[in-house]
This record gives structure tokens, C-alpha cells and sequence, in this order.
């Protein structure tokens, strides 16, 4: 059981109207973000037995604090949408804007994608040549690093592993994420098949056969002489595969990615402000 | 016997020879380069790039590192002393 109970009591918020629903618009520059239909409840007020709520549940005792959670919330809290309890600090005027100016935080619980620009073109040329995503949408030099360490960590593959380390056919699994990486994963996965699996005969030996197979007589099976095994092969592909995965998120940082923002700020916990404080009230005192 | 495989390596075609003995030095490349992908879109300003590329290079080899001490205390020094059945 909680700490504060929600026995219904007698309050004059029970004589309360109905909730009322009032749309709010957060903007920047004259321009909305997104709308958002909270809920102005208001604040826990006080009654004879202690603070009641909206509802009229009791919040808290006579002559206590009323806890944080049930304080207005600021407009930039996620708890707006939720219908957080409290009137809206920062009521819209009668253009329908914000009264304040919003800031960078606002984004992290107003930004539902109706003002985020999602650069789809980018994330192709993205995929096609890593980094050049960002290259083209303005950010230059954190595009050719991207591209140095995808294409790096391919190439890195390439070296240790050979060709046959992007195998279509036999890793499948590894090859659904080294294609991510883009066409060069297409081509080195073309290679393989072209230059070693069917390449010369005088380029294959035969593998060791199984005592079922001998027992079989089944005719030898050929490899190529570059085929990939242990530690090699296994490095091989693993840089590949991680080749991919970080194109991956490079292309789905150039969707969202705009120049001189970082898209990933607004995710940090909102900075620490006075919350406004609820209007004390002796107990017993008439709203 | 080194030589003469490296003379016949043709690299991006063929395996890299002796890598099975030596596949332990790859995590420095795999390392470095992974860092270099993450911070490229991580990092808000490009300022301390390098800086922080090195750090995050640093960090995954030390918890490699950490790893293979781990997993040694583990499979060599303890596992022997548990009893078998």
C-alpha cells in the first residue's frame, strides 16, 4: 500500500465541473511544435482532513507537504501529457502560442514528429556510400569520419578474413547485416561467389571426407584454397558484420540529423529548475 | 615459413596468414574503427573528436581486457577447485 491513500473525502473539489480540455501550443518562433490537448487540472487544495486533489481524493495529511508528484507540473514535463495535475503554468494566448519561450527541452516531450523533418534521401545516399548522408545535408566533416570508420572496419574485414568472409549463401545470418554496410558488401558477396566458389578447378582442393561419406563413396567435395577458417574467418566476418551495424546507425542519424543540431541533446534529462510551489492554504479553509 | 606465406597472401582475397596466432592484435583496428562510426554521430561538437575517440577506444579494450581477466579467474582458477558433481 502506498503512502498516501486515494479514500475518497469530503471536498469541495468534489463539486467540481467537469475537466476541462484546452488545447496548448508549444512553439518556436511563431512556428508550432505540436498540439497537445492537456488536461488544466487544478492543484491539490486543502479541506478539513488534509489536501485533496482534483478528484477529491486526499493527497496528503493536515498540515503536511503536498508530495512533488502531485504539484503543478511544468508545461515542458511529460506529465502534460499525460494529464498532469495542476493548472498549465503557461496557459496559451489568444493566437494560440505559448506565453513563454520554449527551450530545448520542450522538444523531448512535445516532438511527435509533426515538426521533425525526416531526410529519407539522405539515408539512401547514406546507404549507398556510409557517411555520405551527412555529408550532403551539411555535415561534412562528421561524414567523412563516419565513412572512414564503416568503410575501415569493411575493408579491416576484407583484409583478415578474405572474400570469403561476406557469404551470402553460408552466413546468411552474417550477410543480413553486412549488406547494411551498403553495395561494397554486394560486391565483395558477388566476388566470392564469382572468384572462389566458382572459380578454376586448379583452384579448389578437396575436403577431408567424413567415414559415412567414404563409407558412402560419395565423390569428394571441393573448395577453394581461400576459403576462410577459424580466427581469420571469424574476425573476418565480425568486422564486416559491425561494418553494417554502424552504417546503420549512421543512415538512421542522417534521417534525423540537422545541420548544427544535434538530435540527440533533447534526450538528456531536463535541467533542474524551481518548480513553482503550490498556493498554501490553512487546512479547513474555504476555496 | 612466415615469409613465404605472406608471399603468397593475396590480401582482400585471401585470409590473412598466421592470423589464428596473432588474431588478438584485430581488436585494436575493430576498436579504433567502431569508435570513430559512433562518435562521428554521437558526439554534439566535433571539437574533442579524436579525444574521444581515444577514450572510447580505451574503454572497450580495457573491458576486453577486463573480460579475458574475468573468464581466466573463472575457467583456470576456479572452476578446477569446484567439486564435480
Amino acid at each position: 500500500m502506498g503512502r498516501y491513500t486515494s479514500a475518497p473525502i469530503e471536498s469541495s473539489a468534489l463539486r467540481r465541473p467537469a475537466i476541462p480540455l484546452t488545447p496548448s501550443v508549444l512553439a518556436v518562433g511563431g512556428r508550432p511544435l505540436v498540439h497537445i490537448r492537456s488536461i488544466d487540472r487544478p492543484a491539490p487544495e486543502a479541506c478539513s482532513s488534509g489536501i485533496a486533489d482534483w478528484a477529491g481524493n486526499r493527497v496528503a495529511k493536515a498540515g503536511t507537504d503536498v508530495p512533488t508528484r502531485y504539484r503543478p507540473q511544468r508545461a515542458d514535463s511529460c506529465d502534460i501529457i499525460r494529464g498532469g495535475i495542476g493548472p498549465n503554468p503557461f496557459p496559451p494566448n489568444e493566437v494560440g502560442q505559448a506565453t513563454r519561450r520554449p527551450k530545448q527541452n520542450d522538444r523531448m516531450a512535445t516532438d511527435t514528429s509533426n515538426d521533425t523533418q525526416l531526410n529519407f534521401g539522405a539515408a539512401v545516399l547514406g546507404w549507398v556510400v556510409p557517411g555520405l548522408g551527412q555529408i550532403v545535408i551539411g555535415e561534412r566533416r562528421r561524414g567523412i569520419y563516419a565513412m572512414i570508420g564503416v568503410i575501415g572496419l569493411f575493408l579491416t574485414g576484407l583484409l583478415i578474413g578474405g572474400l570469403d568472409c561476406v557469404d551470402k549463401d553460408e552466413d546468411r545470418l552474417w550477410f543480413a547485416g553486412q549488406v547494411a554496410a551498403g553495395p561494397i558488401a554486394l560486391v565483395a558477396a558477388y566476388g566470392n561467389n564469382a572468384f572462389l566458389k566458382q572459380g578454376p578447378p586448379e583452384s579448389k582442393v578437396p575436403t577431408p571426407q567424413s567415414q559415412m561419406e567414404q563409407a558412402a563413396g560419395a565423390p569428394p567435395r571441393y573448395v577453394t584454397k581461400a576459403k576462410g577458417l577459424a580466427h581469420a574467418n571469424e574476425f573476418g566476418t565480425l568486422l564486416c558484420f559491425l561494418a553494417g551495424l554502424m552504417n546503420l546507425v549512421v543512415v538512421m542519424d542522417a534521417i534525423v540529423r540537422t545541420p548544427g543540431v544535434c538530435p540527440y541533446e533533447r534526450r538528456q534529462a531536463p535541467s533542474r529548475q524551481t518548480k513553482p510551489t503550490l498556493p498554501t492554504r490553512a487546512p479547513g479553509a474555504s476555496s | 615459413m612466415m615469409l613465404h606465406a605472406l608471399l603468397a597472401w593475396t590480401p582482400f582475397l585471401d585470409p590473412m596468414p598466421a592470423a589464428g596466432r596473432y588474431w588478438w592484435t584485430f581488436l585494436l583496428p575493430l576498436a579504433f574503427l567502431l569508435s570513430m562510426a559512433w562518435k562521428a554521430v554521437r558526439l554534439p561538437k566535433m571539437e574533442h573528436y579524436w579525444r574521444d575517440v581515444l577514450s572510447m577506444t580505451g574503454q572497450i579494450l580495457a573491458a576486453i581486457v577486463a573480460l579475458a581477466i574475468g573468464l581466466y579467474i573463472l575457467m583456470i582458477l576456479v572452476m578446477p577447485h569446484l567439486p564435480a558433481d
